[in-house]
């Protein structure tokens, strides 16, 4: 018997991944596909829901890059926006938010949980802008993956308290106030991208220079 | 009974997915240094190549280097290493079995569930144990360890080329094509690699009258250069065969070219310079090989001498294949050193 047959991972790849993209639960980020700078969802905006979470008010996430005219290009950036809003989703829901399981894989998948577990606590959460720029994709290969970096600046993007909204330091650790962002991203059989690693560089480092 | 078993795993998967059960993946492998022997060096992830000889370690992770295919193919298990008793292990440096196991593992859907599915583990082991013992190799997707263009060209090309065993063929896997990167390792994906990391030597440039001191319009000033290093850089990467004998590709170069160029007009050349200038021989008319005479006294601040070091430089593989880098896209392959001179009036004495 061949090994091809013999293999049923494809098969359950298939059947698993197609569950994952066709939820009713799938995340739906509005204008994550507009060449206009996309905001989370703000309160008060029906059909901006995200799996039931609203963003509050006074969290902004701006995609400030103009979208791309083609589809094949706009839909791995696409991907991105989406593991990136559900990252923060995550986070201001102190976890209780999902939907970074259907965007993020491997070491992103990481680096969500470790924010999600920064602000587990319900005592202090984000508060401000951070603003996603300059993304643009570094590589497509073959179709299937695809190479993306972002300048992000979350030099006023902020954890408070809760309670009294009062700032208690920055969002991210401090050497991230402004950094490139690098991920690399797979498609799925639907035609969907997902974030699979995520690399990041401090503007003062030599790698994340263009971020200065 | 086959189709039973897939229809079970595939609902279990689809429900554990949906519950969000969380498991996390192996981390990614790293190849250790090798032990002695020399400048060795390998950025590479999952794979064999190593790149010996004048190299620059640091150069494919710059990020403002060039870099050439991020991603191939290459042979990385032997069959005796498909599966071991126990596996799959929580390693990905083992064998063919642990691979596929890491890799899999960074499917989105499968992420958090792989744990989970009943049946998948005696299902995957089948298949290894299969060719555990076999006189063939697994050949596994490898990729540059820099940034995340490598391996997000190594996902690319796994699910581009549908093989076998997923993410391993057991086989000589199929072409990427010859507008793609990732295709079976070959000579020139190894000359590539060997010219990325290829360490030229930077320079240090020498002048008489020596930097700092003033010279004269009409005197000559000579020119001379040293070298950080080999003249004659070369570096080789090879990479193991599974019929035991090893693919390489040697980069070479040719003896260095030296040549001078002035910020002013106002001076005239002198380009035979060979591979390191000219040092002065004491005769302070004589007109050097390779150096400047400037014709006018500098104005506004000094005048700066740049000294390039150009080099021509050359791939050939143990196939007996061979070639040249363009540039672009390959960086121009020179060095470059500069010094600065004060050139004064010189007074008549009356």
């Amino acid at each position: 018997m061949r090994v091809r047959r013999a293999l049923l991972a494809a098969g359950i790849l298939a059947g698993v991944a197609s569950c994952g993209s066709g939820s009713a639960t799938a995340f739906q980020p509005a204008g994550s596909l507009s060449s206009a700078p996309v905001q989370a969802p703000l309160p008060g905006q029906a059909g901006q829901r995200l799996g039931g979470f609203r963003f509050p008010s006074d969290v902004s996430i701006d995609f400030t890059t103009p979208a791309s005219a083609d589809p094949a290009r706009r839909a791995v950036i696409d991907g991105y926006q989406r593991y990136v809003l559900a990252l923060w989703a995550a986070v201001l829901s102190h976890g209780k938010n999902t939907a970074y399981q259907q965007h993020a894989t491997g070491n992103a998948l990481g680096f969500v949980r470790r924010e999600v577990a920064r602000y587990g606590a319900a005592g202090t959460t984000v508060k401000g802008t951070i603003a996603y720029q300059d993304t643009k994709i570094a590589g497509i290969y073959f179709g299937t993956g695809a190479n993306v970096l972002a300048c992000v600046d979350a030099s006023a993007f902020h954890q408070v308290n809760a309670q009294t909204g009062a700032t208690v330091g920055p969002a991210l650790p401090t050497r991230l106030t402004r950094y490139l962002e690098n991920v690399a991203e797979g498609k799925r059989s639907d035609g969907t991208w997902f974030v699979s690693r995520l690399a990041v560089y401090p503007a003062s480092s030599t790698q994340g220079a263009i971020c200065r | 009974m086959r189709t039973r078993l897939l229809t079970s795993i595939t609902v279990v998967a689809a429900c554990a997915a949906a519950a969000g059960l969380g498991q996390s993946a192996p981390a990614l492998a790293q190849r250790a240094l090798p032990a002695g022997g020399g400048p060795a060096f390998s950025h590479f992830a999952y794979s064999q190549v190593q790149v010996t000889g004048d190299v620059n370690p640091g150069a494919l992770g710059s990020p403002t280097a060039y870099t050439p295919a991020p991603c191939w193919v290459e042979p990385r298990f032997t069959g005796t290493n498909s599966y071991h008793n126990g596996d799959p292990q929580p390693s990905a440096t083992g064998d063919a079995d642990s691979y596929w196991w890491w890799f899999v593992g960074q499917e989105p859907a499968l992420a958090g569930v792989l744990g989970r599915i009943q049946g998948l583990k005696q299902a995957v082991n089948k298949v290894f144990k299969a060719r555990q013992g076999g006189g063939g190799w697994w050949w596994v997707p490898s990729w540059i360890n820099a940034g995340m263009g490598g391996y997000s060209c190594a996902w690319g090309l796994v699910h581009m080329l549908n093989w076998s065993a997923q993410y391993l063929e057991y086989q000589f896997p199929q072409q990427g094509g010859p507008d793609t990167p990732g295709h079976p390792i070959n000579g020139r994906i190894l000359a590539d690699l060997a010219r990325a990391e290829l360490a030229l030597p930077a320079i240090k440039v020498f002048t008489s009258p020596a930097a700092g001191k003033p010279s004269d319009v009409n005197l000559p000033v000579w020119v001379w250069v040293d070298y950080a290093g080999p003249q004659q850089p070369t570096d080789t990467a090879s990479v193991p065969l599974p019929d035991g004998s090893t693919l390489s590709a040697t980069v070479t170069t040719t003896p260095p070219r030296v040549s001078v160029a002035v910020s002013t007009g106002s001076a005239r050349v002198y380009n035979n310079c060979g591979a390191t200038g000219s040092k002065y021989t004491g005769e302070a008319a004589a007109t050097p090989p390779c150096g400047v005479t400037f014709l006018a006294p500098s104005t506004g601040g000094p005048d700066t001498i740049t000294v390039t070091a150009r080099w021509t430089v050359r791939w050939s593989d143990s196939t007996g294949d061979g070639g040249t880098f363009a540039s672009p896209p390959w960086p121009a392959p020179v060095q470059a050193g500069t010094t600065t001179v004060t050139v004064r009036e010189i007074q008549a004495i009356n």
